[in-house]
């Protein structure tokens, strides 16, 4: 297992190179001048001249592609084009905000998402599985936006319970549900969903029929024998998730104005800053990179026949 | 009787004492702001937006600034002289104005931190406002002398601008390039703390030379969506912010709110452009033939919900060289007639709009460009013009822009000064072609020689009869159809006091140190 590991951390390398080249190629192939961007609506060729000259954009791409490789060894990202902030330092800060954000909303999609698909196989056509299969449905349905807003008008506005968005240094703990429920309504949805269907199959199998037949407690066949079965293509879209809630939401930020790393990446791309873009880029394919290792460990904790030698 | 009319004099004193009481200005309290994004920088040198010139406005000061009706009044010079030829500009300073660490201002700072931005080291994107600049010196401890290049009569208004905010030399230079996050100047209130994408905070400087901003502090939050940031006003959370577009009926029409809107038009237009040097819109007859098209009254009370101005003039009104009889000219010749405008696209040679290639309309990604830009398709249609419309976002609109590649686009403009300088030279004189701000590549020899020899003079009556005369030339040869004047709209709690639209920009040109809050 742990050559396993060093072997992905190894494999790793040639991914950081590409996704950094890729980003740089696509950023000179779009159009769109970062230069011109810090500058405003209107601005003098002297000027632009002199913005592109301090932040090495006259230079040829490839010899900024060098430049920056050498940087990233360091662990140096740069500054921020127009803002001139170390761009790992922003990374760092907004992280913080979004692993808050995404640790909540996956504790709500996995806790009631996975919950409500297990009793709803168990329980399959039944009233509960009825009313949660339409809740699920809805779920996956509804725009965060949409589901946003309405949260803040119920809790926030109309019952003054929760703030109207802001960040827990503002507000404290309570500031992280209603953002984390919004977040976490979707893939509570597709949790459902999924822990459903795997464990319908799973139940439906020969060994599981056996172990009834044999008089094993239902308790038992579903929570010793079913469930790490079913549990497989659960965890598998759980990394993808965990990827997904720690690189960012915009959209959930942008509502609840939470200063997390999506709001920086779409800024840094609207800006057309080339450090954030990259850095942001890189740190995303480490986190999916990290996550993917991790499901992939996982497998051999919930099933013994998966081996990493 | 008697003591019936004593006791109704009593009790008409003490209601007088008690209003009078209630409208004396009150120290104390957090003036609580929003802003839609993160301000990208606090270091004067480098701001270009609205969000970033509001809160270092607090911080720092200049010269000179604009007061409530445009006039450039001093700050911390206390007076000037110019010399007869408009080449020297001489600043007699303050001897009492302070830096946040302590320090006296001089005039060496004001030497430094123009020459800073004049520095080619600081890539400052506002280094052409010192382009006229030939040589800056202090005289004396508190004398300041600007020399400039050739005369340029606006040169006083644009010293009011954040790039000649006056910067402490040793904290930039300790701080480096961490001055534009923990900014040091010698203003109202003092950097307090900021916290990324969620709020900054500066607080009142009680040494300040005016005396003490009647708030202790003010905060921004960082709120992007404009629909939760009126629910936290409504909420009472915010103390001052704007309305968002679908909100404004109900809200403009609620007695609870009503009282509390200001409304002022701002030295803003929101404009359709021309390429005036790509076929077919090198044809005057149907540029006129569009202007006359566009329904312009009911842009802005349709779509607009009349939260602009009818716009027929390129100078706004509340600008210098605003003149009424262009505007009425141009009204009359230039508003909305759909007959006229057929008869203008048959004089273009196209007669029902046949052989005439669809046109193309471009605008920067965002809904309510969008929305114009279809009532202006649909009002081209009712001439027979057939045009769609194509959006980009802003990086790739300003480099097509720059390039000439949109024959028709949408476009404002927001005055960096108060002269008409800033409209009628920056976008329509031939030198500055592009990226510079004539995105129409419009090009009139007169208009050229008229703007150039404008910003040269010094005497305002002459002036102004250049810009009229370029102006009158500019619309007629319509290489930009004005379809509003912006105007700015802000909304107040009953509790603020001493709220005023900056002429200029609006909210964020405001400085906070003269508003006061009641109890809340």
């Amino acid at each position: 297992m742990y050559r396993y590991f060093i072997r992905r951390i190894i494999q790793a390398i040639p991914v950081f190179l590409g996704v950094s080249l890729i980003t740089f190629a696509l950023f000179f192939i779009a159009p769109g001048d970062p230069a011109r961007l810090i500058a405003g609506q209107r601005a003098d060729p002297e000027v632009l001249a002199l913005i592109r000259k301090a932040w090495g954009l006259d230079q040829p791409w490839w010899i900024q592609y060098f430049l920056f490789l050498g940087r990233i060894i360091r662990l140096d990202f740069g500054r921020s084009f127009k803002t001139n902030i170390p761009v790992l330092e922003s990374i760092l800060e907004r992280f913080q905000a979004t692993a808050i954000l995404a640790l909540f909303s996956f504790i709500i999609a996995i806790g009631i998402g996975v919950t409500a698909g297990i009793i709803s196989a168990v329980k399959q056509y039944s009233a509960f599985d009825y009313i949660a299969m339409i809740i699920a449905l809805l779920g996956v349905s509804a725009p965060v936006y949409w589901v946003g807003i309405i949260l803040l008008l119920i809790f926030g506005f109309n019952l003054g319970w929760l703030p109207l968005g802001g960040y827990i240094s503002e507000y404290g703990l309570k500031a992280v549900i209603l953002p984390a429920i919004a977040l976490g309504t979707r893939p509570a949805a597709y949790f459902a969903r999924l822990a459903r269907s795997s464990m319908l199959e799973v139940i439906r199998q020969e060994y599981i029929i056996t172990a009834r037949s044999k008089g094993v407690p239902e308790k038992l066949v579903i929570f010793k024998h079913a469930l790490r079965n079913a549990l497989i293509p659960v965890v598998t879209y759980a990394g993808m998730v965990v990827g997904d809630l720690l690189t960012g939401a915009v959209l959930t930020e942008t509502i609840f104005a939470w200063p997390g790393l999506g709001r920086l990446t779409v800024q840094g791309i609207l800006d057309r800053d080339l450090p954030v873009i990259q850095g942001t880029v890189i740190f995303i394919a480490f986190i999916y990179i990290i996550a993917n290792l991790i499901v992939d460990l996982s497998y051999a904790l919930i099933d013994p026949r998966i081996r990493y030698e | 009787m008697r003591r019936f009319i004593i006791i109704l004099i009593l009790t008409f004193l003490v209601s007088l004492l008690g209003s009078s009481l209630a409208q004396a200005p009150q120290y104390g309290g957090v003036l609580r702001r929003s802003l839609v994004n993160d301000p990208p920088t606090l270091d004067p040198a480098m701001i270009t937006d609205t969000a970033s010139d509001e809160v270092a406005r607090q911080i720092f000061d200049g010269l000179v600034e604009y007061n409530e009706k445009g006039e450039v009044v001093p700050v911390i010079a206390k007076s000037w002289s110019i010399s007869k030829d408009g080449l020297t500009y001489t600043f007699y300073l303050r001897d009492n104005v302070y830096f946040h660490n302590g320090r006296k201002v001089t005039a060496e700072d004001f030497v430094y931190s123009i020459k800073r931005v004049m520095d080619p080291k600081t890539a400052s994107p506002r280094a052409n406002f010192t382009e006229p600049i030939k040589d800056v010196k202090a005289k004396s401890k508190y004398i300041l002398e600007i020399t400039l290049k050739e005369p340029f009569a606006p040169f006083l208004s644009t010293l009011t601008y954040s790039c000649f905010w006056v910067v402490p030399k040793e904290e930039v230079e300790k701080l480096g390039k961490d001055f534009a996050v923990k900014p040091v100047g010698s203003g109202a209130y003092i950097f307090e703390e900021w916290k990324h994408d969620v709020k900054v905070r500066v607080k009142a400087n009680l040494k300040y030379f005016r005396g003490r901003p009647y708030t202790d502090a003010i905060e921004w939050a960082i709120i992007p969506d404009e629909q939760v940031d009126f629910l936290n006003f409504e909420k009472g959370l915010l103390d001052i912010t704007g309305v968002p577009d679908p909100e404004w009926d109900r809200v403009s029409n609620d007695p609870k709110y009503k009282p509390y809107i200001l409304s002022k038009p701002i030295l803003g237009i929101y404009y359709l452009g021309f390429n005036v040097q790509k076929k077919p819109l090198d044809n005057k007859y149907l540029r006129w033939a569009i202007a006359r098209a566009i329904d312009k009254e009911s842009i802005v009370r349709v779509i607009r919900r009349n939260r602009a101005e009818v716009a027929y003039t390129i100078l706004p009104p509340n600008m210098p060289g605003f003149n009424k009889d262009i505007y009425n000219w141009a009204k009359e010749n230039f508003s909305y007639n759909v007959e006229e405008a057929k008869k203008l696209l048959e004089k273009a040679g196209y007669p029902g709009g046949k052989g005439l290639p669809e046109i193309t309309i471009f605008y920067n990604t965002s809904k309510a460009h969008q929305r114009i830009m279809e009532a202006i398709q649909a009002n081209l249609a009712e001439i027979g013009i057939k045009a769609k419309i194509q959006n980009y976002d802003w990086a790739v609109y300003l480099d097509l822009l720059d390039k000439g590649e949109l024959p028709v686009y949408r476009l404002g403009w927001v005055a960096d000064y108060i002269d008409p300088d800033n409209f009628l030279w920056v976008l329509f004189n031939s030198k500055n072609f592009g990226e510079a701000g004539n995105h129409s590549f419009y090009k009139n020899a007169k208009v050229d020689e008229l703007t150039d020899k404008a910003r040269k003079i010094s005497s305002w009556k002459v002036r102004e009869k250049y810009y009229n005369e370029a102006e009158k030339i500019i619309l007629e040869e319509m290489p930009i159809v004005p379809i509003y004047y912006y105007v700015s709209q802000p909304i107040y709690q009953p509790w603020v006091h001493g709220l005023y639209i900056d002429p200029l920009t609006g909210l964020s040109g405001v400085r906070y140190r003269v508003v006061w809050l009641s109890k809340r």
